[in-house]
């Protein structure tokens, strides 16, 4: 190793993987968007409770 | 008589300014432990032996002359591979990155450097700090992943290569490999640490954290770091009161749940007050937003080289950009809106438990894994297992399964 040198990592996973693991995620997703649009929300929109970052 | 690379932060830094040993002969010490360990232990993306050696003669000489650059006066730190250091490519974890070197430090690096501290060189991380591996193994079994994103940094102190690191946390990248590799991770409060020169993530979930071996080091690194006056010690000498989310710990593997009872009953012993808390009303929405806002905000992060080199991405990464460009704005807005509110309520009920110093005693709900198998482990953390979750975690397994094989490399 001398430092300059990429770290490199092999794309280990077979295409029959990837498509389970693409199933995966998508149903994770739509589990976590199936969440989130359930939680009551209200309909107030004061723009200090609307911010975007944390 | 302790071996140099054995000595935590504070105590080269002490050894080094009572002249005891000379910066030069202490950064020559742990570049001895790394050319040992590196083979097996890939924690090392870019080294910088021979700057950090002549930055160390540097501070050698202002010894001489009585000169203290700081509190880390000619202590070696490392640095994650997504922080510019000057002089060295950011290069993320990956070949897709720029490989010309950055021109200016992240500001967190400008403070190590102020203080004395000299840049042994940038650790090695999942790639663009998601779901797939580095080749990095866990110092206490290299069968056995070290945790992600911040594999190196971890791996690096863990194997005692260096006193400290830096890591950067978007969902779990500071606590979980820190935890798995057995050292103390701190992931602070968001902007407690400015984010200048940290490549994003999700922008609004990025936190830049410090990996050492033991708290006191932590703490006087988050010191030196930390952009205003944020005190990690409570208030006096009361003792602390630890709130602990049982329900959290449903899925938690056996031998982890005996290790933090251990863990809880020696901080009870010790004299910290123990209580149960309930998690909030909403307290999965809130996990919810997260893996919404971090797939859209990393997409959005992607979305101009992803779609020139889209057929180089690494697999796991590929899955989760086209994850987050299927996210509609709408539903992203939504999510803010939701994480909003469902962090109001989640402080709220801290409050209300006055569970002022841990809201969540764990880092993670499951050991190390066999090396390739932490790509889901933020799902795993966060959900119950479905059948989907399952799939996901079998397809981890075989893959593991097909690269394991490197031999342990204790510490």
């Amino acid at each position: 190793m001398t430092g300059d040198e990429p770290t490199r990592r092999p794309h280990d996973m077979t295409p029959e993987e990837i498509a389970r693991y693409r199933a995966g995620v998508n149903a994770l997703v739509a589990t976590c968007l199936e969440q989130i649009r359930a939680y009551p929300i209200g309909n107030d929109a004061d723009p200090q409770r609307e911010r975007s970052s944390p | 008589m302790t071996e140099p690379w054995q000595w935590n932060v504070t105590e080269a830094a002490r050894q080094i300014a009572a002249k005891r040993i000379a910066s030069r002969e202490y950064v020559h010490a742990l570049l001895a432990r790394i050319a040992h360990h590196e083979p097996r232990l890939q924690a090392w993306a870019q080294l910088a032996g021979d700057a950090a050696e002549a930055e160390a003669s540097n501070c050698d000489a202002d010894t001489m002359r009585g000169v203290s650059r700081g509190p880390l006066h000619g202590v070696a730190i490392a640095i994650k591979d997504i922080l510019d250091v000057a002089g060295m490519p950011t290069r993320v974890g990956s070949d897709l990155t720029d490989c010309r070197s950055a021109t200016s430090d992240a500001e967190v690096v400008r403070k190590l450097r102020a203080s004395g501290a000299i840049i042994l060189g940038k650790t090695a991380m999942t790639a663009f700090a998601a779901m797939d591996p580095a080749p990095t193994r866990n110092p206490w079994n290299g069968d056995h992943t070290p945790g992600g994103s911040s594999s190196g940094s971890a791996a690096a102190v863990a194997a005692q290569m260096c006193a400290a690191s830096l890591g950067t946390q978007t969902a779990g990248s500071v606590l979980r490999p820190a935890a798995y590799c057995g050292i103390v991770g701190l992931k602070p409060t968001y902007d407690a640490v400015s984010r200048k020169g940290l490549t994003p993530c999700a922008w609004s979930m990025d936190h830049i954290g410090v990996m050492a071996r033991d708290v006191a080091d932590v703490e006087f690194l988050f010191g030196i770091l930390a952009d205003a006056a944020t005190p990690l010690k409570n208030d006096g000498n009361a003792a602390p009161v630890i709130g602990i989310a049982q329900s959290h710990f449903d899925a938690t593997d056996p031998d982890v749940a005996e290790s933090f009872k251990r863990v809880v009953d020696t901080l009870s012993g010790a004299g910290a007050t123990v209580v149960p808390v309930r998690l909030p009303d909403g307290f999965e929405a809130l996990a919810a937003t997260g893996i919404v806002t971090m797939y859209a905000e990393m997409a959005a992060s992607h979305r101009d080289l992803f779609a020139r080199r889209r057929d180089e991405y690494p697999p796991r990464l590929h899955v989760l950009v086209e994850a987050g460009l299927a996210v509609s704005a709408s539903d992203y807005i939504h999510a803010q809106r939701v994480r909003h509110r469902a962090s109001q309520a989640f402080k709220l009920a801290r409050q209300c438990h006055r569970a002022a110093d841990a809201d969540n005693g764990r880092a993670c709900a499951c050991g190390p894994r066999q090396h390739g198998r932490l790509a889901l482990q933020y799902s795993i953390q966060r959900f119950r297992p479905s059948g989907d979750h399952a799939a996901m975690r079998d397809v981890e397994r075989r893959s593991a399964d097909r690269r394991a094989g490197s031999g342990g490399a204790h510490p």
